[in-house]
């Protein structure tokens, strides 16, 4: 029996923990803290590309002005016209026209405004690319004022999530990423799982290439993979056959687990249509849901997003939700690109809190990427996408769009030496 | 026996499906043996009998312009176009079953135990050893696990008693609780006899033999005990010590012992306590720390509660008539246990409704058990609000004092355990309560 490769492993999720609950606050505190702290790392990068010619000014030191160049640091507020609204919920009651459900309200009539500490200006300019912009990112732009009351955008910039260390050349490491397990179905991908798990444990004569696989990240949903459908009933019994059946799913996958974390440390991340909180970040499954797998220490549940350090390599990476919100609110078309923009952004999750439901931090904003990750992925994506992202600076970055496993009966494997990633697919021929 | 030895004997039924890896778990073969042999097999076979077979194609191909990897299980007419499909394909026996017949019924599918490839250290983690043994130790009810209605004491005892003996096989869970009373010293025996006594609650709910988990488990969970709960036992002190609980020990049946009650848990001695090595005590905090962290403030409340008490009973243990000390004690507990301010009325009917101010303490606030369920769910549940009838006439004064004495004299009432019948313990034990509601009558009228 051969023995797996060993790499170092350091946690870095602690941002993501929750230490106390406080839902009472309001989420302008989290706005605050995302624009102060950008501001802060996006001040000497300003200055370094733009030069300390052009100032950096507030929006009230404009004082209406005309024709004033300079550097504003803002956060962007895109307005939507479609976009969801409780008040336009409410307003149905008043019987006014109900407003139908929509899986994209981007637009392009849709404004762009940058908002500081105080005030607000709407932005224009072919740069901007309005349709790819979403609200909650932070950006420096470079232009001036007109007439009209607009600012005119020559340049933007992002923070493009910050520094990266160099990666030492070193063994071939592998990493899987699943996600997308989806149990309650499993009934009807069991073949797949069944592959899946001899690949892990090199049974399928892949021996070699299962010794350098290091960890494995189930980035979500591995107990549902979609939204329970509400009907309504005045049946009880559905809605605790329902419970039952969440029930055991989970227990199944406690044996799942228990299983595969015997031949490869495990990290389990909580996904959208998990039993877990709703609100990003969502927290670790209680260990008393995995009784047995979590009596193996080589098994951890983690939050969502979750962040660690394999060797020297630096890993970030959702459950999915984050891309999904992106593209419902942006003209973005491919999970890949969603992924590239937040990195490029620096940010995991820009549209949290205005579309995508996050705990209303008053002192922090643990979203911010303040180190460039080597490995960023999604889960629970429709389809594998990877490519390497290379900044002007040098940095490089695996981007993985993981695929829900539930749908295309596939993983995902990243080199992390070479920073690239292919897709191992376990699939029956129908018969 | 070997793979080869059983399909010439014929032990393997292809009438079903045969799966390889169910073979390679079986036999702890790898894939490639397994599918040397099964081929050779069929090979032999084929002739005369017709096998549909599958099988598992590897190889890499092309989609949306990376190189993927794929395991496809395809039936044998489609394994030439999988062949051609994929570069560098390789191809092995997936299932086998003879050709014909009725449709084989859908595989079930298990965690995989045989692995070719493995994590060089794997360790187990300490803490999480209560769901395992909870949900195989097959002392719980049966029923649907989820609907909230188990018998949570049982449930909470058991994860009590793993997290402080660490690791265990569950199955080994009755045996071990048996094990762990022969082992003790006499000595200790006669101390848990004593908190046997003390945890009258049990004599009470299982008259049978309740002494017994009580004696078996002891203390040891002291720390994770919430300060209500602290409080209730002051309340249990007093109930008539069950004096048979010690005599009962070695008659009690194994599945007695493994459904405890609560309280006999949560039980604490001063003196088993001063007794423990400190690798119990490590233990003890470790359990306090994994299993119930939420009760940490009210466990140091209760220290300083117990502090309290146990100024009270050396003032009681010094004076000379126990009797007619033993009162102001309980009702001082009683005092720290509901209000600073109630003043207590010396009269018997005060008595009375000591009792049942306890039993409203209890009512106001039930403390929460939570235990783990047969799916390893977290399950909470309040404690009964309102205890039956018969547990308030068991509440008494009377009986109460008589405990007290037991209490508070371990010498006596462990020579009283050891000499007397269970029978006899009764007997002795009605003529005290009248005596001791004498002795407290005439206290209150000097009062």
């Amino acid at each position: 029996m051969a023995l797996r490769l060993e790499s170092s492993y350091e946690n870095l999720s602690s941002q993501y923990r929750l230490k106390d609950y406080d839902y009472q606050k309001q989420f302008c505190h989290l706005y605050a803290h995302r624009l102060a702290e950008m501001t802060r790392l996006l001040t000497p990068l300003v200055q370094k590309k733009w030069g300390k010619t052009e100032p950096i000014k507030k929006l009230c030191e404009l004082r209406g002005e005309q024709d004033v160049h300079c550097i504003l640091i803002g956060t962007i507020y895109k307005h939507q016209a479609h976009k969801p609204s409780i008040l336009r919920d409410i307003s149905e009651e008043n019987q006014l026209a109900p407003q139908p459900p929509r899986q994209n309200y981007s637009e392009p009539e849709d404004k762009v405004i940058l908002e500081d500490e105080l005030q607000r200006v709407r932005l224009q300019g072919k740069i901007l690319q309005t349709q790819l912009m979403a609200t909650g990112v932070v950006c420096a732009v470079l232009g001036g004022t007109d007439s009209e009351g607009f600012f005119n955008v020559d340049d933007v910039m992002y923070y493009e999530s910050g520094p990266q260390k160099p990666l030492p050349n070193k063994r071939n490491r592998l990493l899987v990423l699943v996600s997308g397990l989806d149990q309650l179905q499993s009934h009807t991908y069991v073949d797949a799982l069944n592959l899946f798990q001899y690949w892990l444990g090199g049974s399928l004569g892949n021996g070699k290439d299962a010794k350098s696989l290091v960890r494995m990240i189930i980035a979500g949903n591995s107990v549902r993979g979609s939204a329970m459908a509400h009907v309504p009933t005045l049946q009880v019994a559905r809605t605790q056959a329902n419970a039952n059946d969440t029930v055991q799913a989970v227990s199944h996958l406690d044996s799942w687990f228990a299983s595969w974390a015997q031949c490869l440390p495990i990290d389990v991340m909580p996904g959208a249509f998990d039993p877990a909180n709703f609100m990003l970040p969502q927290q670790p499954f209680h260990k008393c849901m995995f009784p047995q797998a979590a009596q193996l220490s080589s098994f951890q549940a983690v939050t969502n997003p979750y962040s660690c350090r394999l060797d020297d390599a630096l890993i970030v990476g959702t459950a999915g939700q984050n891309v999904a919100d992106l593209l419902r609110s942006t003209s973005l078309e491919s999970s890949l690109e969603a992924l590239r923009c937040t990195l490029t952004w620096g940010h995991v999750a820009p549209t949290a809190p205005d579309t995508l439901a996050c705990y209303p931090y008053i002192e922090s904003d643990p979203f911010i990427m303040r180190e460039c990750p080597h490995v960023y992925f999604a889960g629970n994506c429709e389809s594998f996408e990877t490519a390497l992202h290379v900044t002007s600076e040098g940095k490089r970055t695996c981007l993985v769009c993981v695929p829900s496993f539930g749908k295309t009966k596939s993983v995902a494997v990243v080199d992390l030496d070479t920073l690239t990633s292919r897709q191992v697919n376990f699939s029956t021929e129908s018969e | 026996m070997g793979l080869k030895k059983a399909l010439n004997n014929c032990l393997i039924n292809f009438d079903c499906r045969v799966m390889v890896t169910d073979l390679l778990e079986e036999y702890k073969l790898s894939y490639k043996e397994v599918n040397d042999t099964l081929e050779a097999y069929i090979k032999g076979k084929e002739p005369a009998t017709r096998f549909e077979k599958r099988f598992l194609v590897h190889g890499t191909g092309q989609t949306n312009g990376t190189n993927d990897e794929f395991y496809t299980i395809v039936q044998e007419s489609k394994l030439e176009d999988w062949r051609t499909k994929l570069r560098d394909a390789q191809w092995q026996l997936y299932s086998v079953e003879i050709a014909g017949g009725s449709k084989s019924p859908a595989t079930v599918f298990r965690p995989m135990q045989h692995l070719e490839v493995q994590l060089a250290g794997v360790e187990r983690r300490s803490g999480t050893r209560i769901a395992e043994d909870r949900a195989t130790n097959g002392v719980q009810n049966s029923g649907p696990s989820t609907n909230g209605v188990q018998k949570a004491p049982t449930a909470m005892n058991d994860g009590f008693k793993t997290a402080t003996n660490g690791f265990r096989n569950p199955s080994n869970s009755k045996e071990n609780t048996e094990t762990e009373l022969m082992k003790t010293s006499p000595k200790e025996q006669a101390s848990k006899g004593k908190a046997a006594k003390k945890g009258s609650i049990n004599s009470f709910f299982s008259p049978a033999g309740a002494g017994a988990p009580a004696a078996s488990n002891k203390s040891k969970e002291v720390k994770a005990t919430p300060s209500k709960a602290n409080t209730m036992d002051t309340f249990f002190k007093k109930q008539p010590a069950g004096g048979a609980a010690a005599t009962a020990v070695k008659k009690l049946s194994p599945e007695s012992q493994t459904k405890k009650s609560p309280e006999s848990q949560i039980k604490k001695s001063p003196d088993s306590q001063a007794k423990k090595s400190p690798l119990n005590e490590e233990k003890k905090e470790s359990t306090a720390n994994m299993s119930i962290q939420l009760f940490d403030d009210e466990s140091a409340e209760s220290s300083e509660e117990e502090k309290e008490l146990n100024k009270i009973r050396r003032k009681v243990m010094a004076s000379d008539n126990e009797f007619d000390e033993e009162k102001p004690t309980t009702s001082k507990r009683r005092r720290i246990s509901d209000s600073e301010d109630e003043e207590q009325q010396p009269t018997k009917k005060s008595a009375e409704e000591e009792v049942h101010t306890v039993d409203d303490e209890m009512e106001a606030d039930p403390s929460n058990e939570t235990f783990l369920d047969d799916d390893g769910f977290v399950v909470t549940q309040r404690k009964p609000t309102k205890p039956s009838k018969a547990f308030k006439t068991m509440a008494s004064p009377v009986n109460s004092a008589a405990a007290a004495k037991n209490k508070y004299s371990p010498s006596h009432s462990v020579a009283g355990a050891k000499k007397k019948s269970p029978l006899a313990t009764t007997k002795v034990g009605k003529e005290a309560s009248k005596s001791k509601q004498g002795n407290l009558m005439s206290f209150f009228t000097k009062k």
